[in-house]
């Protein structure tokens, strides 16, 4: 769903079940329903936001050992030394004390700035955004800074030494680590943001809205391959163009499978559109892809 | 528990309704691989903990004790276990989602070429695998092999009739 738009406006938790589940209201009349996380997908989480970060980090490794090499090399040709007279001065030292400090700063900044500053503004690092995961204060609307940098200072506890964080969420009823208890806050989990990804010809928003007003009848397997076969390459690749003939015959074979399709004032090609993804939906919910593999040969 | 706010709700916006498609550009496949790879990586230093575990309650048993059984552990770690870690991770976000983690940073989708649809569990594998190892070894040109092609098909691409979109939402 729209996740920027939903951190600016203010929303209200509720606890609809003991600890189960949560509501979010995004907009007048439209809310999202919230659960505690799995833990695997917290960790998966983790691991690509770590992932992410590694990437940044190699190249700030590479870039301070071209400073760094670049730094002594001048000070080699110019003072005619090595870097043993260098270790035995005192200003040499002090450059690379500085040297060392600066190089770390810059680590921990970029690592911790990184769940912080997603954390802050966005509300989820990229990691979580992936799973559908989103961290959600108890107490107040939005997360403050405070809380962001209290949370990420202790998950150097909670994940540094691994057992703290672990034994917290498997004892908690909110599945809160100690940087969630200390926070206030709680990370959850909301499946129609993490199934935001498998719309394929249209968006979600638009899809969910087309399900509601037109309650369709899923249409067999066979019939969603007959129509996929001809939307695929005509809506995803553009690999085909269209005659008005085939879009004529399409859209009776759409019309009989959906009541009040017809009635709908939308253009022709958001029609099929929307009929492509339905059969796109079912076709993947319900097929057993190695059998059909197996059918094919 | 409760917090309310009396902030006025804005209205919802107008969903945008068509997604857009071209193929997936090298540099976009790219930089999700090394996110991808880096994962893989991820997870599996993070399953070392354990398989040290077993193998020292193993060791404690005196099944380490023969060469046999220390090749095998050996081989469990180094080839079973990416192995799995592979089929388990390609294969769970390929089917249902139709893009691993770093394809979905970089928005692309791998699906299968006859109708669209999602990767089974075998094919996302054997792409990822034999696939890719076949692309890499004629110094790279199966994935340079995207370059020249306007429906960017790499090597693996072709013998596994896949292909990758990337889509503007």
């Amino acid at each position: 769903m729209y996740i920027e738009n939903l951190i600016d406006i203010s929303w209200e938790t509720e606890q609809l079940q003991a600890r189960e589940t949560y509501q979010l209201r995004v907009y007048d009349g439209m809310s999202l329903q919230l659960s505690s996380s799995p833990l695997w997908k917290r960790v998966l989480a983790f691991a690509v936001d770590i992932a992410i970060i590694q990437l940044v980090l190699g190249v700030v490794v590479m870039g301070s050992l071209v400073v760094f090499g670049l730094t002594f090399g001048s000070l080699f040709i110019i003072f005619q030394t090595g870097m043993k007279e260098i270790l035995a001065s005192k200003p040499g030292i002090i450059l690379l004390v500085l040297f060392a400090l600066v190089f770390l700063l810059i680590m921990f900044s970029i690592f911790d700035g990184f769940f912080i500053y997603f954390e802050w503004k966005k509300g989820a690092t990229p990691g979580k955004r992936l799973l559908g995961l989103k961290v959600i204060s108890l107490g107040s609307g939005r997360l403050t800074l405070g809380q962001c940098a209290l949370r990420d200072i202790m998950r150097w506890v909670d994940v540094g030494l691994l057992l703290p964080g672990l034994i917290s969420i498997i004892l908690t009823e909110k599945k809160q680590r100690l940087g969630d208890l200390l926070a206030g806050t709680v990370v959850s989990h909301s499946v129609q943001e993490e199934e935001e990804q498998k719309y394929f010809y249209v968006t979600q928003d638009f899809y969910q809205w087309f399900m509601a007003k037109c309650s369709p009848t899923a249409p067999t397997v066979t019939e969603c391959e007959n129509f996929l076969k001809f939307a695929y390459p005509a809506f995803a690749l553009q690999t085909r163009t269209l005659s008005s003939m085939e879009i004529k015959k399409w859209e009776e074979y759409a019309n009989t499978h959906v009541s009040g399709l017809k009635e709908l004032a939308i253009d022709q090609d958001a029609k099929l559109r929307l009929f492509a993804e339905l059969c796109f939906q079912t076709k993947n919910a319900t097929t057993n892809n190695y059998s059909a593999i197996r059918r094919s040969k | 528990m409760i917090a309310n706010s009396t902030a006025p709700m804005e209205p919802r916006p107008a969903p945008t309704m068509k997604i857009q498609s071209e193929p997936g550009g090298f540099l976009r496949r790219f930089g999700a691989a090394i996110i991808d790879s880096t994962i893989c990586y991820v997870i599996r230093f993070s399953m070392l903990g354990p398989l040290g575990l077993v193998l020292g309650m193993i060791k404690a048993n005196s099944f380490y004790n023969t060469t046999q059984n220390r090749a095998a552990l050996l081989v469990l770690i180094y080839f079973i276990v990416p192995f799995a870690v592979c089929y388990f991770y390609f294969g769970y976000f390929y089917h249902n989602k139709g893009a691993s983690p770093g394809k979905m940073l970089f928005g692309l989708k791998v699906i299968r070429d006859e109708d669209g649809t999602h990767l089974s569990y075998g094919r996302a594998f054997w792409r990822e695998t034999v696939g890719k190892a076949i692309s890499i070894m004629p110094m790279g040109i199966g994935f340079l092999w995207a370059l020249a092609r306007p429906d960017r098909k790499t090597f693996h691409d072709l013998m596994f009739k896949t292909q990758v979109l990337h889509q503007k939402k």
